[in-house]
């Protein structure tokens, strides 16, 4: 990774992968991080968080994203029952994939939520960019136009 | 089914070393099947060695494809085009399929991703247990459907040994039952169970693994 960066001031491009059913209705992350200055996101609805396979977020990773969040249902609440539970699974796994090759585990992360309004869920967000601010940028950037 | 898992990324980023373009070949039959080598683990592993190697300051150009069997020549024909573009192959089937892949292209390396571990089937979501040991006698119609060959940590043809613990699981591994309380439990709900007192004799392990390479030929089926 390039040490002449500046850690602090790197403003990290993320991902962020969520059930449609985590979010209160009407609420539309997209319309709201463009009221936040300097956040970059990316937001792909699911259908349910268990939709999301190792590959995809290794995938969204080697593409060049700095970051990726997985937002799924609290486990009682999830519609598919134990939906948010396997996605807590391949999450983990692929976390310990990416300790295996030393990218930093912290650039993926699953939370939970219920009803989220967008606001908590820039806080979210917020939270998993300030955590992947720490490793820097991807080294993978720019290795595809995403 | 045979089943393996992945190697350790580190060992394959270290086979890969010297390499800039590398054919990563799926097997859609037991590989997939056991989740080690079907078409979404080469999705996965692609690009976690393209981050792997850029971690390391290098870069690798990595062609995939997925074979319905790669111990089939017919299916491995299928990799004819992509060959002459790349300098390795790392295959993700099992030992067979790597070796049929080497012998087939003598003129690229080709590397195992995978170690293969055994014959076995899964008995629930992520959880694959040996079945067979591909002994070449078998002895299963002795033992109603249950191999103590595989099975029972002693290979015991004559069991259960003095070790099953009390609630049924073995003495090596509690989480495994002990076969013989199972092959008792299923002679007795055949009504059978006075034939587990023939004695089996000694087994033919001439036709097992050991003592060089076995062949099978049926000439009825050779051109």
């Amino acid at each position: 990774m390039d040490s002449k960066i500046d850690k602090g001031k790197f403003e990290p491009e993320m991902v962020v992968l969520f059930c449609q059913h985590c979010m209160g209705k009407d609420e539309d992350p997209k319309a709201a991080l463009n009221k936040i200055s300097g956040l970059k996101a990316e937001f792909l609805i699911m259908p349910c968080s268990s939709k999301v396979e190792t590959s995809h977020m290794v995938k969204i990773l080697a593409d060049g994203a700095d970051g990726l969040l997985v937002v799924g249902c609290k486990t009682d609440r999830c519609r598919f029952l134990t939906g948010s539970t396997m996605a807590e699974k391949r999450v983990d796994y692929a976390r310990g994939l990416l300790d295996e090759i030393r990218m930093g585990v912290d650039r993926l992360r699953m939370e939970r939520g219920e009803e989220l309004s967008c606001l908590q869920m820039m806080a979210l967000v917020q939270s998993q960019a300030d955590a992947v601010r720490a490793l820097g940028p991807n080294p993978m950037k720019g290795a595809k136009k995403r | 089914m045979i089943i393996g898992e992945w190697k350790p990324i580190e060992e394959i980023v270290t086979m890969l070393d010297k390499h800039k373009n590398v054919l990563l070949v799926g097997c859609a039959t037991c590989m997939a099947e056991c989740s080690a080598g079907g078409e979404k683990e080469v999705e996965t592993l692609a690009p976690l060695l393209r981050m792997a190697m850029k971690v390391k300051g290098r870069t690798i150009n990595i062609y995939t494809k997925t074979l319905e069997r790669q111990c089939e020549w017919e299916f491995i024909e299928e990799l004819t085009p992509i060959i002459p573009k790349v300098e390795a192959v790392l295959s993700l089937a099992c030992g067979i399929g790597v070796q049929a892949i080497a012998e087939r292209f003598p003129e690229v390396r080709v590397y195992p991703g995978v170690n293969t571990t055994s014959l076995a089937i899964r008995e629930e979501p992520g959880l694959w247990a040996v079945r067979c040991e591909a002994c070449g006698d078998c002895m299963l119609a002795e033992t109603f459907g249950l191999c103590p060959i595989a099975r029972c940590a002693k290979g015991l043809l004559n069991g259960p040994c003095g070790g099953t613990r009390n609630d049924g699981k073995c003495e090596v591994d509690e989480n495994v039952d002990c076969v013989w309380k199972l092959i008792v439990e299923r002679a007795s709900a055949c009504g059978r169970i006075e034939d587990l007192m023939n004695i089996r004799k000694a087994k033919q392990w001439s036709h097992s693994s050991h003592g060089g390479q076995k062949r099978m030929l049926r000439e009825d089926l050779r051109p």
